[in-house]
């Protein structure tokens, strides 16, 4: 499974990857990108089958991204996971419209990042 | 020790001081498993060290305003530690990855509490804007005061545009 965590902290990317290395599901590669832009540029030339990314972002925004990801055929199988500081039922709401599979709110703890990751795998083993 | 004089606060003032050291709780304890209490203001002359400061702005929510993260250098380091793994012995961090830190922390600790203000409204936050400081500006009109890992943090707010109702703010 190859991965792109996009989040404009580099503290937060170099978090959530010490999170996956350590839930030991097995990851082929980990790509990094600080905004939507530079995401979807990974996206375009990596094969990747989990997207973790924030909302809040400058240049392009987590949503902003998410809504050419859904516009895109290339990317309909790509699993997308929010991993925002807005937890409201209202930003909620709007992911499910961009087919998010999974919102988690800043902070979480590592224990759910390792479900959202064992379920990802599992999916792509299908 | 002689603790300044705590100025006058609304009903208002003080919910949106508790959300906000609830959020702060919240933030320390599950991402940088840091303990927090409340504590008065202490005599900021007993501090040599530099302060961080991570200001952010948020608008199109329940509220419109800013907060401001006031931290020693060494409660950033020790969080900073937290959060990155880094061993306490290692050479110590680049400024812009300690600012980085900081900035989070206080990017956290808005959103946690912007989404208990109204979990039905979304919200805007700015980037945060992290400088340096010998001690944090006398202005503590709106300041709370919390113990993170027994050491003295303030955290500012201010709110441009209330909501008419202050339960909103809790």
């Amino acid at each position: 499974m190859r991965i792109l965590i996009v989040d404009d902290s580099s503290m937060m990317r170099a978090m959530i990857k010490r999170v996956v290395k350590l839930t030991r599901v097995p990851v082929e590669e980990i790509l990094e990108a600080a905004d939507g832009a530079q995401a979807l540029a990974l996206l375009e030339t990596n094969d990747v089958q989990l997207l973790l990314t924030d909302i809040n972002m400058p240049v392009m925004s987590g949503a902003d991204l998410l809504r050419r990801v859904a516009g895109d055929e290339r990317w309909r199988h790509l699993t997308r996971v929010i991993i925002s500081t807005d937890g409201s039922e209202a930003r909620r709401e709007q992911a499910a419209e961009l087919s998010v599979r999974c919102y988690l709110q800043k902070p979480f703890s590592p224990e759910v990042l390792r479900d959202v990751l064992t379920d990802a795998a599992a999916t792509e083993r299908v | 020790m002689s603790s300044p004089t705590l100025p006058q606060l609304s009903e208002f003032e003080r919910a949106v001081g508790g959300a906000i050291a609830g959020a702060v709780s919240t933030v320390a304890e599950r991402s940088f498993f840091a303990c927090v209490d409340r504590c008065d203001p202490p005599d900021l002359d007993e501090f040599e060290t530099e302060w961080l400061v991570a200001t952010i702005r948020f608008d199109d929510g329940p509220v419109c305003g800013s907060l401001a993260c006031w931290l020693p250098t060494d409660v950033a380091l020790r969080l900073f530690d937290a959060f990155s793994g880094r061993h306490p012995a290692a050479p110590l961090p680049p400024r812009h990855q300690l600012d980085d830190l900081v900035g989070e922390f206080s990017n956290m600790v808005c959103g946690a509490w912007l989404t208990r203000c109204d979990t039905h409204r979304v919200f805007r936050l700015g980037q945060p804007v992290v400088d340096r400081a010998s001690r944090p500006d006398d202005d503590e009109s709106h300041r709370e005061w919390l113990a993170v890992n027994n050491r003295p943090v303030a955290i500012d707010w201010d709110i441009v545009q209330a909501p008419p109702d202050a339960a909103a703010a809790r």
